[in-house]
């Protein structure tokens, strides 16, 4: 899929080709296990496992995917914080596991700071602003009036209460002072549904969950999130080239761009020279 | 989705809801040393399931497409409901008792957190359970563990179980062919249809298609006993219903199921992406996969077909070297699911609840399609009333709707009035039968 590649920021694994001091060459002396916190085929499994693979053949040793779903990400990411923290042991973190996680989920164990130390960011997925073409609206600015004008009739779809298509949402709700009902569904893919079917009007959607629909115009995309624009959808404008001013200030801070990091976990006190082994390469 | 109804027909060890449906008179007929046309017919009928539902994938994928986005969250609830009452009405004796075990179920099901809230419910702050009660956990301790209990509590009168089979009676007769024809057209039809729908369609396509046949039977007393048709109907459906389940998929680019999420995924990972377009735009990866479909449901006769004498031997097996192998599997089988002991605890427990519900003659079947429905139950119920501002008016305005909850009704006044009639002019062998039918 295009999209993966082209976020996949080769930087952060790129660096492990680079020739490795001599203290630190013999550090992968066997198989590394890679903790992945959601099901096999998500986003976040395919991601890893494009890593994983470029990893391996960068290491020399095999990286093995080990998907460990369930509760948002917070059950595989409080497993991997219980791992050695001999390097051997990474894990991919989300926004859903290091950030919303911790915040939303009553009974996780972890310090998504504390316990973790971050190896690089692997890649990034653009949220887009996509309705039902019925709507009969062709721009942002269409949309807004059209919400303004009716507060509360229109519906939004979201993978489920608390998610981060949810959040970016509720965040352009927020930047635009509109008012729209709020229907949760169980995942990307069932929200994807109902906004073909009309169910919900209006969906913040991750691109992979929408690009194929977008690309067939079984529904229509306003604008992408990012602050530049998506090469999947080039003639689709960015939030403040759709007049959204405000919405950019907040995207820097991380909202709009939702890494999927490399994370090392590290009880404290953490061992940095492992740290400093899967990092150094990055010079 | 036929391997998990081998193990269900020989060993009541069923792992998905599907072939909990032909376990239950699948093992019926093993323990009656019927294995053999037992797993025969399972074969035969899935083979002819896939076969006519890979037909239907590739005429009509596309319309199939479209009338599965008409189905909505209202349309979904209704449908569940008329699903969760088929499920009622396969247990033997009364009605109530299968209606009690569909809501035992339900209940279940609302282990974990809730969607709509994001509030953890009946978790006591274990993570473990934040993602609901693992259903093959329930499943394989409903039936696999309860029924070890159950035998090893019979001490030696299970010796119809372990005797060795002749090879001759592998064979079904033609009586038992016969009676399965009809049976697998039906619940092949059910099947295809069902499986369009992503989520729900295969689980509710195999009880639907047992508790149509149990109603259009001139013998519904045979069901739950070894009866033909209650193997072939389900069979026939659930493989009907995944090769069917493939249409959302690949037409709209959803995935219905955590399978299809992977499928979506693996064809993500070779640069393809499915779609609307997919069919015009890959023609030859869409015809390879219907190949390949056909290539399965063959490998699947070829491959079982003849070892279907070498299932039998595991039979044969003197049961008290057989059950620590039994338990010995579920405990490997269900840690290797999440690698977490919590489940083995669990399994533990939900065997014995099993037993007692055996002892208590309650039919475990309707409770795991209540548990695998209730989340989608209560999400779509939620959802419309979302969606309607709070007006349950949705559920009749909109004609499919409408039509399910109308299907309901008829089904539940059917076996109501059924019941009633027949209640004072049953004959009665034993005397100790009086009164138990009471509706």
């Amino acid at each position: 899929m295009t999209l993966l590649r082209t976020t996949l920021m080769a930087a952060a694994i790129g660096a492990f080709a680079l020739p490795t001091a001599p203290a630190l060459a013999e550090f992968p002396e066997r198989e590394i296990t890679m903790i992945v916190p959601f099901g096999a085929g998500g986003s976040t499994d395919i991601v890893g496992r494009i890593a994983a693979q470029a990893l391996a053949e960068r290491l020399g040793v095999p990286v093995v995917v080990d998907n460990r779903g369930g509760a948002g990400g917070t059950v595989g990411t409080q497993a991997a914080s219980q791992a050695t923290a001999d390097g051997y042991t990474i894990t991919v973190a989300t926004t859903s596991t290091h950030v919303v996680g911790p915040l939303t989920v009553a009974g996780v164990r972890y310090d998504p700071l504390g316990d973790f130390a971050p190896i690089g960011m692997i890649a990034e997925t653009p949220y887009v602003m996509a309705v039902n073409p019925n709507l009969g609206v062709s721009s942002l600015a269409d949309l807004i009036a059209l919400a303004q004008a009716e507060p509360g009739e229109l519906n939004y779809g979201s993978a489920g209460q608390g998610s981060t298509t949810h959040l970016v949402s509720l965040m352009f709700l927020a930047a635009t002072d509109t008012e729209m009902e709020h229907i949760p569904y169980g995942s990307n893919a069932e929200a994807t549904t109902a906004l073909m079917g009309n169910e919900v009007q209006v969906l913040f959607g991750s691109m992979p969950a929408v690009l194929a629909q977008i690309q067939a115009g079984s529904i229509e995309a306003l604008a992408v999130g990012t602050t530049e624009r998506a090469a999947e959808l080039p003639d689709v404008p960015t939030m403040q080239e759709a007049g959204v001013e405000g919405f950019r200030a907040t995207l820097w801070l991380g909202l709009e761009r939702f890494p999927k990091c490399l994370t090392i976990p590290h009880p404290r006190p953490a061992p940095q020279g492992i740290v400093h082994s899967w990092v150094a390469g990055r010079g | 989705m036929y391997g998990g109804s081998t193990v269900a027909i020989l060993l009541n060890l069923p792992g998905t809801a599907a072939s909990a449906v032909v376990a239950l008179d699948g093992h019926a007929m093993a323990k009656q040393g019927r294995a053999g046309p037992a797993l025969v017919i399972t074969t035969l009928s899935s083979f002819f399931g896939g076969c006519v539902a890979i037909v239907i994938v590739s005429a009509f994928a596309p319309p199939l497409a479209q009338f599965a986005l008409r189905f909505q969250s209202p349309e979904y609830f209704s449908l569940m409901v008329m699903g969760l009452l088929a499920a009622a009405i396969l247990v033997q004796g009364p009605l109530l008792k299968g209606i009690g075990m569909v809501l035992l179920g339900l209940l279940l099901g609302v282990v974990g957190l809730d969607s709509i809230s994001g509030m953890p419910r009946y978790t006591f702050g274990n993570l473990h359970l934040f993602d609901g009660i693992s259903f093959v956990v329930v499943v394989i301790g409903l039936f696999g563990l309860a029924e070890v209990i159950h035998n090893l509590s019979l001490s030696g009168r299970n010796q119809a179980f372990t005797k060795p089979v002749p090879w001759r009676e592998l064979i079904p007769t033609k009586q038992d062919m016969a009676a399965s024809s009809l049976p697998t057209l039906r619940g092949t039809a059910l099947g295809s249809f069902l499986g369009v729908l992503p989520g729900a369609g295969p689980a509710i396509a195999s009880f639907a298609a047992y508790a149509v046949e149990k109603r259009v039977t001139k013998h519904p007393e045979q069901f739950g006993k070894g009866a033909i048709a209650g193997i072939s109907a389900p069979e026939g459906a659930n493989n009907a219903a995944a090769q069917t389940a493939f249409v959302p998929t690949l037409t709209l680019g959803v995935p219905g199921d955590a399978i299809m999420a992977l499928m979506l995924g693996a064809l993500m990972v070779h640069g393809l992406t499915p779609g609307p377009q997919i069919i015009q735009n890959n023609p030859e990866f869409f015809w390879g996969l219907i190949a390949s479909f056909w290539l399965g449901n063959l490998l699947l006769l070829i491959l079982n077909l003849p070892v279907v004498g070498l299932w039998i031997r595991l039979l044969a097996i003197p049961y008290r070297i057989l059950f620590p192998t039994i338990l010995a599997f579920i405990a490997i089988g269900i840690y290797s699911l999440h690698r977490d002991p919590f489940d083995v605890y669990l399994v533990m427990i939900t065997g014995f609840v099993g037993f007692v519900f055996i002892k208590l003659r309650m039919e475990a079947a309707p409770l795991l399609l209540g548990l695998i429905l209730s989340p989608m139950v209560e999400n779509n119920l939620l959802r419309s009333m979302l969606i309607s501002r709070g007006d349950p008016m949705i559920f009749v305005e909109r004609p499919i709707s409408a039509a399910f909850l109308a299907a309901t009704l008829v089904i539940l006044a059917v076996v109501v009035a059924g019941s009633i009639r027949r209640w004072p002019r049953r004959p009665t062998p034993t005397p100790t039968n009086q009164g138990r039918n009471h509706p």
